[in-house]
């Protein structure tokens, strides 16, 4: 099967190329765009060249890369324009990353490519793509922090050598997922992505919030699915999952660096604006979990998982780890919040409905249009919906706290 | 809907499982057939199922995957670094579990280097009224020390956890600062437990008490 599927992709290759005028949908069938002169795989993947899949299209949710104004993270970082800089906390982060954990832990075993083989059907697309988006994102957090690191060397060394250990890690991680594609027979060309995908830009302050938050959730995402594994053996279909715990270790050391940069820099930390954009980028790192998870519930039902409960105990963990350095983050347990973030799954399925349907695209743009509109009012309602006051004791002050 | 899914996956589940048993019993010689033809036609819903064997139970549980290790020498003398909270804090609280992630780690890794292991806890430290009366007073008791003499370490912990007390205990032996007055106390079961998975089982942190 796999033979006739390369002898065909090959052939369609041959033949001049025909790029299709107009999609009418992201998702179509085989045939259809096989017939249109792409290289597709058994699973309706199509692939760049033999082997390696062509990435998916990006939407609103998908992993991004990341770029940023590399000047001004100089202002931030640079030791002879900022002389002051606490920099005992990164030095001790610096010497957390320098022993180096994990270094032997990547190590694959043999299972990898028999698991691969036993899984079929629908679950295989699911977990390609799976697989696909956590690379993307190794892959992403690898290039802005390998820049980072590059750019900061003169004006702060110890900054800068963090930066390229944490690139080393995801590195490291995003190759073992890539390995892990390899053995589906897809695997993602890194290079091509790097010069390819298109980069969105944050500010400094914005790249810092947002890493943050994506290393505290990452890390509550792993160990979540992890420990249910460990406790449900018949469930552990992908020896990936194996290597969970020791790899999450790493994520979450990466966000204690970044609250290390915020403590730093406490301005980010303080005032208003400081507090809108912590709920701001709270709730958007949230509810773009909470919605692409839901998205691909089946995922984690194979896996055993409840989708919703898994995603409410992600957040909610994920918020108290923040809410021990960013100055305010909402009250996930207030009454109105997860009715509103479930209102969203479903108009987010809307979206998605429409966006699979056979109807003309512009009809589509005006039916999903009604659904967008709903999700913005949502997440505006929660935007300004019940917070708590929170942060580091050494920023805020520890009051009276009973420790 | 939500609920129909589940209680359809929870239905197909043993049903799956015992097809993959028949199948890894029979093996290549009674299933003429090719089997991946097989495997690839189950598909859908109950392929999710199709563990492949070397995978199940692979995870151990996390208390008995913790490194065989040796406390550092009684007697030994030197300065130390303390986090201050309570017990509740430490070992009853769904955020703090990483703790024992972090700490087998660390363990895992200092014997593979050949270091020490120099994390201790401490129950009611014998020395917290005596040597800090004020900081004393502002944690809920019964009150938990990590004490370890790594500097950087400690910083990085503080940072973690934030919500702890640090202080200093200097030239003191690794007995001295691991007299405990009281033991860690059987916590009632959490009221509102959302993870998907049960807590570590009660004790891990024994390891680390003299």
């Amino acid at each position: 099967m796999q033979a006739t599927a390369s002898v065909r992709a090959q052939f369609l290759q041959a033949r001049p190329a025909c790029r299709p005028a107009a999609r009418r949908s992201a998702v179509q069938p085989v045939r259809a765009a096989a017939a249109q002169g792409e290289m597709v795989d058994d699973m309706g993947f199509k692939l760049m060249r033999k082997g390696v899949k062509v990435a998916a299209k990006e939407t609103i949710l998908s992993p991004r890369f990341y770029t940023t104004d590399f000047d001004e993270v100089d202002e931030i970082f640079n030791l002879e324009k900022n002389p002051n800089l606490p920099m005992e906390e990164l030095t001790a982060m610096l010497e957390e990353f320098r022993r180096d954990y994990n270094q032997k832990h990547f190590v694959r075993n043999e299972g990898f490519h028999e698991a691969a083989d036993a899984i079929q059907g629908d679950m295989r697309k699911i977990f390609i793509e799976f697989l696909e988006r956590s690379c993307t994102a190794e892959f992403s957090g690898f290039l802005l922090y390998k820049e980072l690191g590059r750019r900061l060397q003169k004006s702060n060394p110890v900054v800068a050598e963090i930066f390229t250990l944490l690139a080393r890690d995801e590195a490291r991680h995003a190759g073992f997922i890539n390995k892990a594609l390899s053995d589906f027979n897809l695997a993602l060309d890194l290079g091509f992505l790097t010069k390819n995908r298109t980069y969105t830009f944050f500010k400094p302050k914005f790249i810092i919030y947002a890493t943050y938050l994506s290393e505290k959730i990452g890390y509550w995402r792993y160990i979540s699915m992890y420990r249910h594994l460990q406790r449900n053996p018949d469930n552990q279909l992908y020896p990936m999952f194996e290597y969970f715990e020791n790899w999450c270790q790493d994520e979450n050391r990466h966000g204690d660096f970044l609250t290390a940069v915020l403590k730093a820099r406490p301005e980010l930390l303080k005032g208003l604006e400081a507090r809108l954009w912590s709920r701001f980028f709270c709730l958007s790192v949230y509810i773009t979990m909470y919605l692409n998870d839901h998205q691909r519930s089946k995922f984690y039902e194979a896996l055993g998982l409840n989708t919703t409960q898994f995603n409410r105990h992600v957040i909610l963990e994920t918020n108290n780890a923040t809410a021990r350095i960013f100055p305010e983050v909402p009250d996930v347990e207030a009454p109105g919040f997860w009715p509103a973030m479930d209102r969203m799954v479903q108009y987010n399925e809307k979206i998605v409905e429409i966006g699979n349907s056979e109807a003309p695209e512009f009809l589509k743009k005006v039916q999903q249009a009604f659904y967008i509109e709903r999700i913005i009012a949502e997440c505006f309602q929660l935007f300004v919906g019940p917070m708590v006051r929170s942060g580091s004791f050494d920023i805020e002050g520890a009051g009276s706290y009973q420790y | 809907m939500q609920a129909t899914l589940q209680l359809q996956a929870a239905a197909a589940a043993p049903v799956a499982r015992r097809t993959q048993q028949t199948r890894a019993l029979a093996g290549p010689c009674t299933a003429p057939q090719q089997p991946r033809m097989i495997a690839a036609k189950v598909g859908a819903i109950t392929s999710q199922r199709n563990v492949a064997a070397h995978a199940k139970g692979a995870i151990k549980p996390m208390e008995a995957t913790f490194t065989e290790f040796k406390l550092v020498d009684k007697s030994k003398k030197q300065d130390w670094y303390a986090l201050l909270a309570s017990a509740e804090f430490y070992f009853n609280d769904a955020q703090n579990e990483q703790m024992a992630e972090n700490l087998r780690e660390r363990v895992r890794y200092l014997t593979e280097k050949g270091e020490e292991v120099d994390m201790l806890f401490v129950c009611e430290p014998e020395w917290l009224e005596r040597l800090f009366p004020e900081e004393a007073k502002k944690i809920r008791r019964p009150a938990v020390a990590l004490l370890c003499p790594d500097k950087h370490w400690m910083t990085f912990m503080r940072i973690r956890l934030d919500r702890v007390i640090q202080v200093q205990l200097k030239d003191m032996t690794t007995e001295e600062v691991a007299t405990s007055t009281q033991p860690v106390p059987k916590f009632p079961p959490p009221a509102k437990w959302t993870a998907p998975y049960k807590p570590y089982a009660w004790g891990w942190w024994d390891r680390f008490m003299l």
